[in-house]
C-alpha cells in the first residue's frame, strides 16, 4: 500500500454481470464506515459480454481518485485473471471462481490465490448466477474483517423496489460468501478494515448525479436529451426524480431537436438544460449560436469521451475544450465551466443558470466520463450561498409608438437588455437569428450590426467577473507547480498528498472557468512558479495552448494522456518526483 | 427599416412585406391575419415561430411575439414554447425547403408528439432566397438552377407524410384562395394538437411551372366531394391524388388525441413558466441514497 494507505479492490468479469452494482455497494458500505472511497468502472461499448471491471479504492485519509495497483482482485472468469493479475501488488490476493477456472491460476509466486466455488455456492442457495457478485462481496468483507450490517442495509434500500425475494437472495449470497471465506481462507488477509468512530456523514456520488441535483436545486424545470454515453445517466436520473420537483424531462429524437426545444422553452421563460457528449454537441453547434444570437439563456452539459468522431465511447478524455470554446460560427461570448469533482459539479449548476439568465446567453458545462460516471466521496451538498437570479425579465414597459413593438434588444452598457416573456401583455417583439434591430426585426445596416454585435460581446466583461477563479492547492511556494483543469483535479491532488508524505513541496493550480479565461488570476498564480507542468487528458495540450494564448506564459512541460484512461495519482507522483529531484 | 404598414384594421401587420409583387406569401400573410382577427386574438397573445426562407421573412411583417430560428428547426422551438407555457397559441411559419428538406425529421417527430401548434408550410417547390433551386416538393423533371437535367427524385408529399406520422390534423390550402386558407388556419388553431396547413403557393419569380393559373385549373375542395375527415383511409387516398391532374384542398383528416403537453405531470395544474421558483429548491431528500 502507498503512503495514503489505500486499499484497492477490483472485480473483473463479463460485462453486464452486475460488476458496477457490486462495486458501488462495497464503496457505499465503506463510506458509511467513515472511509474515503473512489469507485471506478471500465467497460466496453456493448451491453453484454466483453470484459468489464469495477474497482473500489479505500482509505482512512482523503482520496479523490482510483488506483491501478490492486490488493484484492476478484476474477469471475479465467480470461480476467490473465488480463488483470499483473496489477496485483506484492503479496496481493487473487480470489477467483474455482468452478470456471481449470487448475491453479498462473500468477506470480508472491500472489496468494484463493479459489472460491462461486458458481456452485450461488447455485446451492438457489440464486441467479448474477448473484456470484454478492457472494464475492461476502468473501471480500470477511477477508477484511468487516461487518455485513451496513452492506445489508444498502442492499435493502437498493433492491426493495424490485421485490423482497431479491433482497433475501442477496442477503443469503452475502452470508454464504462470508461463511466460505471464514472457513476456507488460506491465511489471514493482510488488510483489516473496521468501522471508524463517529464517521462524518458523507456521500458517494458520481458527477452526473451531482450535476443533476445541482440543476434541480437551481430550479431547472426542463431537461431534454438524446442518450449518449457518458451523459445518459443525467437523463435517467432526472426523468426519475425531476417530475417530483415540477420538472419536464423528455428524451427527444435527436440532439438538434434537443437544443432547439430547450431554446424555445427558455425563450418562453423557463430554466432549460440539455446534456450530451461530443458527438451530440457537434449536432447542437448551430443551436449554440442561435441561443447567443437571440440572447436566450441555456445550460449545455458536455460529458466528454475520446474523439474524434465516435472515438472510444465508454472511456475518458479532455479533448473537447478547444471545440466547445470555439463552437459555432461568428463571434459571441462562449462561457465554458469545467468542474473538478462532484461538489464543484453541484455548486457550478446554480452559477451556470444564473449566468445564463443574467447575461441571456448559453453556458457550457464540460465534464468527462471519469467525473461523470465515477463515484467520489464528498460532504453532503449545501444550499448555503445558492441563489436563483433570473436576470432582467420585465412585465411592463414602453413600446415604440410607430411599430407598437418592445425594444427587446435596446443597447445597454452591460450588453444585457430586459426581456419580456411571450404572452406578456403589451410588449411584443421578435427574437431573431438574423442580425436585427432593437425590436428584433431583421436589419443589415452597418451601424445596427455594429451596435448589436458589440452589445452581445460586452457581456463577456460582466461574466468574467462572476466566474470561479483558479484555485491553488498546497504551499504558496513550491519546487513544482502542477497545472490542471476539470476532472484531472482528483488524481493531481492525490499525487500531491503522496509527495507531501515524502517531504516534497509541490503545489497545484486548478482552473474551473476556462472561457472567458481568468487571465490575471492565472498569471498571479503561475508567474511565481519555479517550474511548471501541465496535466491534461488530451494529445494536443489544448489547455496549455490556451493558457499561452491568453497569458503569454509558455507551459512547455506537459503530461498528456489520451489512451481513454484517467490519470492515476501514483503514476503522476512518480512523474512529478522526477521533475523535482 | 422598410416603410411601416400598421393600421388599426391590421393589428398584426408590422412592416410592408419585401416579397416579390404577386408572391403567394401575400395570400398566406393575409389569410393568417384574417384568421387571427376572426379568433379575436391580439398581437401580444400569439407567439409565432418562423423558419428560414422567404416564408420566414414574415418575422418582419407580423407584429406579435415571435422567434425566427434556424433553417429547418422551427418545430422543436415551438414544442419547447408550448412545454414552457401551454396557454400560448403557437403558430409556426416555414417553407417546404425548411420543413421538408433540412427539418423533415422534426416534421415527422412533431406530428408524433402532437403539441398544440399550427404549422403552416409555404409550399412553392423552390428555394426563393437562394435564387430558385428546387425544393423537396418539386415534381420529377422540374428544371432548376441546381437540376439542369430535371429533378431526379420523387417529391415529398407533406400531406401523406403527416398522415403516416400520426398527425392529428392534416389540411392543404392554396395562397390563391385566401378565404379557404383563412378557414383552414382558424380550424388549425382551434384544433387541440399538431395541425398541418400545407399552403400551396406560387413563386412568381422562380417557379413558372406551378403558376396561379396552373393551380386554378387543378384545385378542388374536399367538402365539395363529401370527404369525411374522420376517415383515415379516405384521407390517405385523397392524399395520393396525382397533383399534375387534381389537387384536393381542405381538411384531409382530423382526430382528437392527447397532446404532448397534456401528458406532462408537471403541467397538470399550472404552466411551467408560472411555476418558476425564486428560491433554491430543497434537494436534501435526494442526497440520502448516496450516504
Amino acid at each position: 500500500m502507498d503512503s495514503l494507505e489505500v486499499f484497492n479492490w477490483k472485480i473483473c468479469g463479463v460485462g453486464g454481470s452486475g460488476l458496477q452494482a457490486v462495486s458501488n455497494i462495497l464503496g457505499r458500505t465503506l463510506v458509511r464506515g467513515g472511509y474515503s472511497v473512489h469507485v471506478y468502472d471500465e467497460f466496453p461499448s456493448i451491453i453484454k459480454g466483453g470484459l468489464s471491471t469495477g474497482q473500489v479504492a479505500v482509505s482512512s485519509r482523503t482520496i479523490r481518485s482510483h488506483r491501478t495497483t490492486v490488493q484484492l482482485l476478484v476474477c469471475l472468469t479465467e480470461e480476467s485473471i490473465k488480463l488483470h493479475a499483473g496489477e496485483l501488488s506484492p503479496n496481493g490476493w487473487l480470489v477467483y471462481d474455482s468452478d470456471v477456472v481449470s487448475g491453479a491460476p498462473m500468477v506470480r509466486p508472491d500472489v496468494v490465490s484463493f479459489g472460491v466455488p462461486l458458481t456452485s455456492i450461488t447455485r446451492e442457495i438457489g440464486a441467479e448466477r448474477l448473484l456470484r457478485n454478492t457472494v464475492a462481496l461476502g468473501v471480500t468483507l470477511d477477508l477484511l474483517g468487516y461487518p455485513l450490517t451496513d452492506t445489508k442495509k444498502i442492499i435493502a434500500a437498493e433492491y426493495e423496489g424490485k421485490g423482497h425475494q431479491l433482497v433475501e437472495g442477496n442477503y443469503r449470497a452475502l452470508a454464504v460468501g462470508a461463511e466460505y471465506a471464514h472457513a476456507h481462507a488460506p491465511k489471514k488477509f493482510p488488510v483489516a478494515l473496521h468501522q471508524l468512530h463517529n464517521p462524518q456523514p458523507r456521500m458517494l456520488i458520481p458527477g452526473n448525479d451531482a450535476l443533476s441535483i445541482g440543476a434541480l436545486a437551481a430550479g431547472c424545470s426542463l431537461y431534454v436529451a438524446y442518450p449518449m454515453t457518458p451523459s445518459s445517466s443525467i437523463l435517467t436520473y432526472l426523468v426519475k426524480h425531476g417530475p417530483d420537483y415540477g420538472m419536464v424531462v423528455r428524451q427527444l429524437p435527436d440532439e438538434i431537436a434537443v437544443i432547439n426545444q430547450a431554446i424555445g422553452a427558455s425563450f418562453a421563460g423557463v430554466r432549460a438544460m440539455v446534456g450530451t457528449s461530443g458527438g451530440g454537441f457537434s449536432l447542437m453547434v448551430e443551436g449554440l449560436g442561435l441561443a447567443a444570437m437571440t440572447e436566450t439563456p441555456l445550460v449545455i452539459i458536455n460529458a466528454q469521451r475520446p474523439g474524434p468522431s465516435t472515438g472510444l465511447p465508454t472511456w475518458t478524455e479532455q479533448a473537447d475544450l478547444r471545440f466547445v470554446m470555439h463552437a459555432s460560427q461568428g463571434d459571441f461570448p462562449r462561457v465554458v465551466l469545467a468542474p473538478g469533482d462532484p461538489n464543484e459539479c453541484f455548486t457550478i449548476m446554480p452559477l451556470a443558470f444564473n449566468i445564463a439568465d443574467r447575461y441571456q446567453t448559453p453556458v457550457i458545462v464540460l465534464t468527462d466520463k471519469y467525473l461523470a460516471e465515477s463515484w467520489f466521496t464528498t460532504e453532503p451538498f449545501s444550499l448555503s450561498g445558492v441563489k436563483i437570479d433570473r436576470g432582467q425579465i420585465v412585465k411592463r414597459g414602453k413600446v415604440d409608438e410607430q411599430t407598437g413593438m418592445y425594444r427587446r434588444y435596446a443597447d445597454a452598457p452591460s450588453g444585457v437588455s430586459p426581456r419580456p416573456l411571450p404572452g406578456t401583455p403589451g410588449l411584443p417583439f421578435m427574437a431573431n437569428s438574423d442580425e436585427h434591430d432593437q425590436f428584433g426585426l431583421s436589419n443589415e445596416e452597418a451601424d445596427v450590426r455594429i451596435t448589436q454585435q458589440n452589445k452581445r460581446l460586452r457581456k463577456i466583461k460582466g461574466i468574467a467577473e462572476e466566474l470561479p477563479k483558479p484555485s491553488r492547492y498546497g504551499p504558496k511556494l513550491a519546487d513544482l507547480t502542477v497545472i490542471c483543469w476539470g476532472s484531472s483535479k482528483g488524481p493531481v491532488l492525490d499525487a500531491l498528498d503522496l509527495l507531501a508524505a515524502d517531504g516534497l513541496t509541490v503545489n497545484a493550480v486548478h482552473v474551473q472557468a476556462l472561457s472567458p479565461f481568468p487571465t490575471q488570476e492565472f498569471r498571479n498564480l503561475v508567474s511565481p512558479a519555479q517550474r511548471t507542468v501541465v496535466v491534461e487528458g488530451n494529445a494536443a495540450g489544448q489547455f496549455a495552448g490556451l493558457a499561452l494564448e491568453q497569458t503569454g506564459i509558455e507551459l512547455a512541460d506537459r503530461i498528456l494522456r489520451f489512451d481513454g484512461r484517467p490519470f492515476e495519482p501514483t503514476e503522476l507522483a512518480d512523474a512529478f518526483r522526477q521533475r523535482v529531484k | 427599416m422598410a416603410k411601416p404598414a400598421p393600421s388599426p384594421s391590421k393589428p398584426f401587420a408590422s412592416q410592408h412585406p419585401t416579397w416579390c409583387p404577386g408572391c403567394g406569401d401575400f395570400g398566406i400573410w393575409n389569410a393568417l391575419q384574417r384568421s387571427l382577427r376572426r379568433l379575436k386574438l391580439k398581437p401580444d397573445q400569439v407567439t409565432f415561430v418562423f423558419g428560414i426562407g422567404c416564408s420566414g421573412n414574415m418575422v418582419n411583417f407580423i407584429k406579435a411575439y415571435g422567434f425566427h430560428g434556424l433553417h429547418g428547426r422551427p418545430l422543436p422551438v415551438a414544442e419547447g414554447i408550448r412545454l414552457a407555457n401551454h396557454r400560448l397559441p403557437v403558430i409556426v411559419v416555414g417553407g417546404d425547403g425548411d420543413g421538408l428538406g433540412e427539418g423533415i425529421g422534426h416534421f415527422l417527430h412533431t406530428a408524433r408528439s402532437n403539441p398544440n401548434i399550427t404549422y403552416i408550410i409555404h409550399d412553392n417547390q423552390v428555394y426563393g432566397l437562394t435564387k430558385g433551386q428546387h425544393s423537396p416538393t418539386a415534381e420529377r423533371g422540374f428544371i432548376s438552377p441546381s437540376a439542369p437535367l430535371g429533378v431526379q427524385e420523387e417529391p415529398v408529399n407533406p400531406v401523406a407524410l403527416a398522415l403516416a406520422s400520426g398527425a392529428s390534423f392534416v389540411s392543404r390550402g392554396f395562397a390563391g384562395d385566401v378565404a379557404g386558407l383563412e378557414e383552414l388556419v382558424v380550424r388549425g388553431i382551434q384544433h387541440e394538437g399538431f395541425a398541418l396547413v400545407d399552403a400551396l403557393q406560387p413563386c412568381v419569380t422562380y417557379n413558372w411551372h406551378n403558376s396561379y393559373h396552373w393551380y386554378y385549373q387543378r384545385v378542388y375542395n374536399l367538402d365539395s366531394v363529401g370527404h369525411d375527415s374522420k376517415n383515415f383511409v379516405a384521407a390517405w387516398e385523397r392524399a395520393q391524388e396525382n397533383m399534375a391532374e387534381k389537387i384536393p384542398l381542405g381538411v384531409f383528416y382530423a382526430r382528437s388525441r392527447p397532446t404532448i403537453e397534456s401528458q406532462q405531470p408537471a403541467l397538470a395544474r399550472r404552466t411551467l413558466v408560472e411555476q418558476q421558483p425564486s428560491q433554491p429548491i430543497d434537494i436534501s431528500k435526494l442526497l440520502t441514497p448516496y450516504q
